[in-house]
């Protein structure tokens, strides 16, 4: 049983439930080993094993902590901050597959009406919305220009934009359970806090 | 409160209404009641269980009185007219959007009769109504509405939960319930359990929490935390006949009439609450960025624009509900799009804001989870847009054609 089935037991789910926290932990390894990529306003996030947390932040409940970046971290930002950017996206778009995988499985699970939720067309239409996400998005990665030097910020946003507007639908699918922290919309959470501390552009990329 | 987008709001009437003289100064009275529910708020948010430190606040008290019958009313102060008028289904929305905007959570932490009141209202007879209102009325009682279950949400209707006959002539109660808010904390409340096969099979039950083999615990969830989402496990409650809402009814005027004439009143109550929140992300941009430029005051200007709209027919619905004109098709419509709006609004507010907007404004990234519960309560989005396509097809949701117009487009 997938941990993040309604029925699973909770306990279950609390203990896969950092997927997220570990692979940003990891990306931060990738592109800075022994060090943490500062963020372009010059915040650090990382999972509460690697950062300890701001006493009763919120973002401990998702497994996140944060701090202001050291001298270290921001002298090196330059260099770390378009592949950790780039990261964060190929990051997002895992998250969101394993978790359209889960839903699907939740779904097929469930029924209604004699039949299960995963033969409702329009359950089929948002799961396969997201999956037009996901393909766009790695069509996307795949396209170098648009995440050049000058306009890559901007186009990096707006990729997480998408991915995080697919992402509300997915959790959606998993009815109230996909609400549980330590479920899919704890690990969509952590994944939107994230993108708006290190992929937000800055305010003149929105004001047109 | 400067600094929370608070004083643009200030007692001014939200636009997209007519508020009649009974109805203003209620508004009035509600944007007063609500200065300390940020604060609340934020500690509820922080910890469900500190709303027992926060049980002073006057707009805990207002929502209970509103909620209690007039006999049992003490009106604390409160002026009787507006506790009356804070009591039809347009009182309802109007207290739900002001206390909304100021803080969702602390107003479902509180305790009262919140929706097991409504299925008393509905369902109970003369003495369970007064052994209810009795012990509500007495002193801070928490209460819950246990519908939804582990394999069972949108399909309530076929819901597991067993009331099984006993040998001595009482019932047992056997089976799981999930995400009920308050029920890890509450004292007493109203299961939703099955008797018979079919919708017509359903009891609705007022249990006491102490029963034994009642146990409940609270569930971690992402936001809207005041609500303490709880799991409850019933391992053969004993349950007496005098315990069955409403027993002497007719089947199909008992258990599940009960549970869709509470959702259909819950779901306008958590629209408003959902505007309010809606409106308090665009008023806190406003307060934060008096300087926006053109394309994001443009956008700011549209969530305005569309909570105004939303809350004529929010409006307009609860009125109708006043009337005793229960139209489900557009009570899910409103609901569902006030959940929409809180979500967009709220992430609108976290792009507008810049770069960690969600670390530097502790208020916003609270409220922007918060806002998420909305789609989940009292029905998913999903199942509100396939009851507006049926109200659809039936004629009765919109408003139909002028004679004129539908000739002039069957000939075109
Ligand atoms: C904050 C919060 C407070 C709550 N408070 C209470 C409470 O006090 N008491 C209570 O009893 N419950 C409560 N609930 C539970 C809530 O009512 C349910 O979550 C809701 O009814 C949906 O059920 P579910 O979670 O099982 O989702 P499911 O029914 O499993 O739905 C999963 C997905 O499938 C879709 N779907 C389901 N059926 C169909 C269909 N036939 N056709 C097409 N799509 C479909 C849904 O739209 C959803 O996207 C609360 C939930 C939350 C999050």
């Amino acid at each position: 049983m997938s941990a993040y089935t309604t029925t699973a037991p909770i306990a279950e789910a609390a203990t896969t439930g950092l997927w997220y926290p570990r692979r940003l932990d990891e990306l931060h390894e990738q592109i800075a080993p022994g060090a943490l990529v500062a963020s372009p306003t010059g915040l650090v996030l990382a999972s509460v094993r690697a950062l300890p947390s701001v006493a009763g932040h919120p973002f401990a409940r998702f497994g996140l902590a944060h701090r202001p970046a050291s001298q270290d971290e921001l002298s090196a930002s330059p260099a770390t901050a378009t592949p950790f950017a780039a990261g964060l996206l190929v990051l997002h778009c895992q998250s969101m597959r394993r978790l359209l995988d889960l839903a699907i499985t939740h779904l097929g699970a469930r029924t209604s009406g004699g039949s299960d939720l995963l033969a409702k067309q329009l359950v089929q239409s948002c799961l396969a919305d997201v999956a037009i996400t996901l393909a766009e998005q790695t069509a996307m990665a795949e396209h170098v220009d648009a995440y050049d030097e000058e306009g890559g910020p901007a186009a990096r946003w707006r990729s997480h934009r998408r991915l995080l507007a697919a992402g509300r639908v997915l959790a959606k699918l998993f009815g109230a359970s996909g609400f549980l922290a330590d479920g899919p919309g704890g690990e969509l959470y952590a994944a939107e806090a994230v993108g708006n501390v290190y992929l937000h552009p800055g305010t003149e990329f929105l004001h047109g | 409160m400067a600094d929370d987008g608070w004083a643009s709001m200030a007692g001014r009437p939200p636009a997209g209404t007519d508020l009649d003289d009974r109805l203003r100064p209620l508004d009035r009275y509600c944007w007063e009641l609500t200065d300390g529910l940020r604060e609340a708020g934020r500690a509820v948010d922080q910890n469900p269980d500190a709303i027992t430190d926060h049980l002073g606040l006057p707009v805990i008290d207002f929502e209970t009185q509103c909620t209690l019958p007039p006999q049992y009313r003490t009106p604390n102060g409160h002026p009787a007219g507006i506790l009356a008028a804070g009591a039809s289904q347009l009182g309802r929305v109007i207290t739900g959007e002001r206390f909304g905007y100021g803080d969702p959570g602390v107003l479902l932490a509180a305790p009262g009769p919140t929706l097991s009141g409504l299925a008393v209202q509905a369902l109970a007879d003369a003495e369970q109504r007064r052994r209810y209102y009795e012990r509500i009325a007495a002193g801070p009682t928490w209460t819950f509405f246990g519908l939804t279950e582990p394999r069972k949400g949108s399909a309530a209707i076929e819901l597991e939960t067993a009331l099984t006959p006993d040998a001595d002539g009482g019932f047992v109660l056997t089976g799981e319930k999930r995400y009920v808010g308050t029920a890890a904390r509450a004292q007493i409340g109203v299961v939703f359990c099955r008797r018979a096969p079919g919708p017509w099979g359903i009891e609705a039950v007022l249990l006491d929490t102490s029963s034994p083999g009642f146990e409940a615990e609270l569930l971690p969830m992402v936001g809207l935390r005041g609500a303490r989402i709880s799991r409850i496990r019933l391992a053969g409650v004993p349950v007496e006949p005098a315990q069955i809402l409403g027993r002497q009814r007719p089947p199909s005027r008992r258990g599940l009439y009960g549970a869709l004439h509470v959702l259909h009143r819950g779901r306008l109550g958590l629209a408003a609450m959902a505007m309010g929140i809606a409106q308090a992300a665009a008023d806190y941009v406003r307060q934060n960025r008096p300087n926006l430029p053109g394309q994001a005051r443009w956008r700011l200007d549209e969530v305005d624009e569309r909570i105004a709209v939303l809350r004529r027919l929010v409006h307009r619905a609860a009125a109708d509900v006043d009337r005793a004109v229960v139209n489900v098709h557009r009570i899910g419509a409103v609901k569902l799009r006030a959940a929409e709006l809180g979500e967009e609004a709220t992430m609108l507010a976290a792009d507008l804001l810049g770069p960690a907007s969600l670390v530097e404004h502790p208020w916003l990234e609270k409220v922007y989870r918060d806002a998420r519960a909305f789609e989940f309560m009292e029905g998913t989005g999903g199942i509100h847009r396939l009851s507006v396509f049926q109200g659809l097809i039936k004629g009765d949701f919109l408003a139909p054609l002028s004679p004129a117009a539908a000739t002039e487009n069957a000939g075109a």
